[in-house]
């Protein structure tokens, strides 16, 4: 297809008017992995160690 | 009802799985049980389950969901929705050809006003992209005056697919109620967007519904032969998959309405922490997003009964590798989500089954090797256990015929029976009559038949190079494909030859009894080239009328405008723009501010 510069430019025009209309929503990122527990005997070593 | 079907389901698979292990190690074990024939069976439950799990959707699907789908509703709808359509270095022809078929669907059913269509470019090859703004101009043109078209393009692409349409919903999404999201090559009546949107409202808690697109366009005797499997059968599974859905039902990605802001609430997706083929971004984020917003309590749902909605698929076996490569890294990835904290069990199960879609093809080539390696390791047995006459292990000959046609009824079966309801119900007519269906569904067995072993070690290579941390990247659907010649498909396919003729050796130096069943696996495998490359012809089928669907036989009106459009674009080519004045103000902000 042959573009000639005015027809690139009444082009270009086009796509800048027919831009995304602005109406932002917010898109939390989700948890999706597990956070990684600590060591679950921790508390039992700690109390352990106290006495 | 739903929990009942499920666990009634489940435990056919399951019982099937055991009814083949017993049979098998009836088989197996008859002179004498090795560790290896543990391993048989092991495989073989496994293997037979994910056969019976395909069965019962089938069979499910004859049973349930049979009423006449109402009559779509002509109410122009109140709200707005956006029908975002992303590209990716796609022909924008065709991509808008499409686009204008359906807006001109929407706008003789007087409802084009309340969609916009958004073409959401992630095109990063700069020769499309210039043809997709020449292209998009002429669409403008033509047809903005019925509806509003809106263009925007990523120079790069995070989150793929998924970041594009988040994209949209962070920079758009608080003005539409819905999105329909299609791909490059999804067609849809204007009567089932409107329809869509119609039990979207009905239904406050439904955050997603999905139609399915019947497989339209096929050219070649591979890809018609995928056309009419998918037009004939897939209806019919998918009503089993809906009747065991719950609110848990499944997104494919594409063709599909979701109300928006369940979507952005809870679809929002991470990169995964590591590197591909695992970590980052993820590959096949539908069934994620589906599980998603059923953690939100959202409904995801597919109803069967919507037509009208349409896709192409790929015209020969190695861009359907392709695109099966890029499904298998997308649903391995889906290992790590599986334990993600607030699943639904039926989400968390959906994953499972798509993991299992590409790792039972490895189970199947171990099984192979292990059934040519068994005999070669079988013990001398003792045929003098006592003094006296010789003792003679008996030979479990029933069983093994017992679990071959077991096998081939699970496979074959449900295909049979679909093609008798087809036949009480008179469904047959619309693809051409009992006999033309019949000799379809007999050709197409023996296409899949013969195709099996080879997609067998596509999908088995895909899982292993996955596994060893290879990354496939995300290379362009080619929807245009012509055939494949044959330096191209040996260059592709030369190791599925070697591997057949290493297997056929094998099995003559291990396990000569089984040569025959052997060479059914390996002797498409060793003309795997020959079986690409001429399986990707363009197919007299056509005109025969072999593998006619019912979208062959009467095209959907917006079928017949997108070709029409479509051939008039390719044949004046040549953009005549009118110029713009300089003070025009931006369509989207005189419509929405």
């Amino acid at each position: 297809m042959m573009v000639n510069g005015e027809k690139r430019a009444v082009v270009r025009r086009m796509i800048e008017q027919s831009g995304l209309p602005s109406a932002p929503l917010m898109m939390p990122d989700q948890v999706l992995v597990r956070e990684k527990k600590s060591f679950r005997l921790r508390p039992l070593i700690h109390w352990l160690a106290v006495r | 009802m739903v929990f009942a079907r499920r666990l009634v389901s489940v435990l056919f698979a399951l019982v099937t799985a055991f009814a083949a292990s017993a049979l098998g190690a009836g088989y197996f074990f008859a002179d004498g049980a090795q560790w290896l024939d543990y391993i048989r069976v092991g495989l073989l439950a496994i293997t037979t389950a994910w056969l019976a799990w395909g069965a019962v959707l089938g069979i499910s699907g004859l049973f349930w969901g049979r009423g006449a789908a109402p009559a779509p509703r002509r109410e122009v709808p109140t709200v707005k929705t956006a029908v975002l359509v992303p590209v990716y270095n796609e022909d924008p022809t065709k991509t808008f050809s499409h686009i204008a078929a359906m807006i001109d669907s929407l706008h003789s059913a007087g409802a084009s006003q309340q969609f916009d269509f958004a073409v959401l470019s992630d095109t990063n090859s700069a020769e499309i992209a210039e043809l997709e703004e020449l292209w998009f101009a002429r669409l403008k043109q033509e047809y903005g005056e019925k509806c509003q078209i809106f263009y925007r393009r990523r120079v790069t692409n995070p989150g793929k697919k998924a970041g594009n349409i988040a994209d949209f919903i962070k920079t758009s999404g608080d003005l539409y109620e819905y999105m329909i999201i299609l791909d490059a090559d999804s067609l849809m009546e204007g009567a089932t967007m409107i329809e869509m949107v119609h039990r979207m409202e009905e239904d406050p808690k439904l955050g997603l519904l999905q139609t399915l697109p019947k497989v339209i366009r096929a050219r070649s005797f591979f890809g018609r032969a995928i056309q009419f499997s998918a037009s004939y059968y897939s209806p019919i599974y998918s009503r089993g998959v809906a009747a065991l859905q719950g609110n848990e039902g499944p997104f494919w990605g594409h063709n599909a309405i979701t109300r928006t802001r369940a979507f952005a609430q809870s679809c929002g997706l991470p990169a995964l922490p590591g590197k591909p083929p695992f970590g980052g971004h993820i590959l096949s984020h539908d069934y994620v997003e589906a599980a998603l917003l059923s953690r939100n309590g959202w409904t995801v749902r597919v109803d069967p009964d919507l037509t009208g909605s349409y896709e192409e698929g790929p015209d020969n076996v190695l861009d359907y590798a392709k695109r099966d490569r890029r499904w298998c890294q997308g649903n391995l990835q889906h290992g790590r989500l599986v334990a993600a904290p607030g699943l639904k069990p039926w989400s968390r199960f959906v994953f499972v089954q798509g993991i299992m879609a590409y790792i039972a093809a490895p189970l199947w080539a171990l099984f192979l090797i292990a059934a040519i390696v068994a005999p070669a390791m079988k013990i001398i047995p003792d045929y003098f256990p006592q003094p006296g006459l010789p003792v003679f292990p008996r030979v479990m000959q029933e069983n093994a015929v017992a679990l071959l046609t077991g096998v081939l009824g699970l496979l074959i079966g449900p295909k049979l029976l679909i093609f008798l309801d087809g036949m009480l119900t008179r469904r047959n007519r619309t693809f051409g009559g009992n006999i033309r269906v019949f000799t379809g569904m007999v050709t197409e067995i023996l296409c899949t038949s013969v195709l099996a072993p080879i997609m067998m070690l596509f999908q088995s290579r895909a899982v292993l190079q996955i596994l060893s941390g290879i990354d496939g990247g995300w290379p362009a659907a080619n929807r245009e494909a012509d055939k494949v010649p044959l330096a191209e498909s040996w260059a592709a396919s030369w190791w599925i030859s070697v591997v057949g003729l290493v297997t056929l050796g094998a099995a003559w130096q291990l396990a000569p009894d089984y040569i025959f069943y052997i060479l059914l696996i390996a002797g498409p495998q060793i003309l795997a080239p020959f079986i690409i490359s001429f399986t990707s012809h363009s197919s007299h089928s056509a005109r025969s009328g072999l593998f006619q669907t019912a979208e062959e036989a009467a095209p959907a009106p917006v079928m017949k405008a997108q070709q029409a459009i479509l051939a008039r674009w390719r044949k004046e080519p040549e953009i005549v723009l009118e110029p713009l004045p300089a003070s025009d103000v931006p369509l989207g902000q005189i419509v929405h501010n």
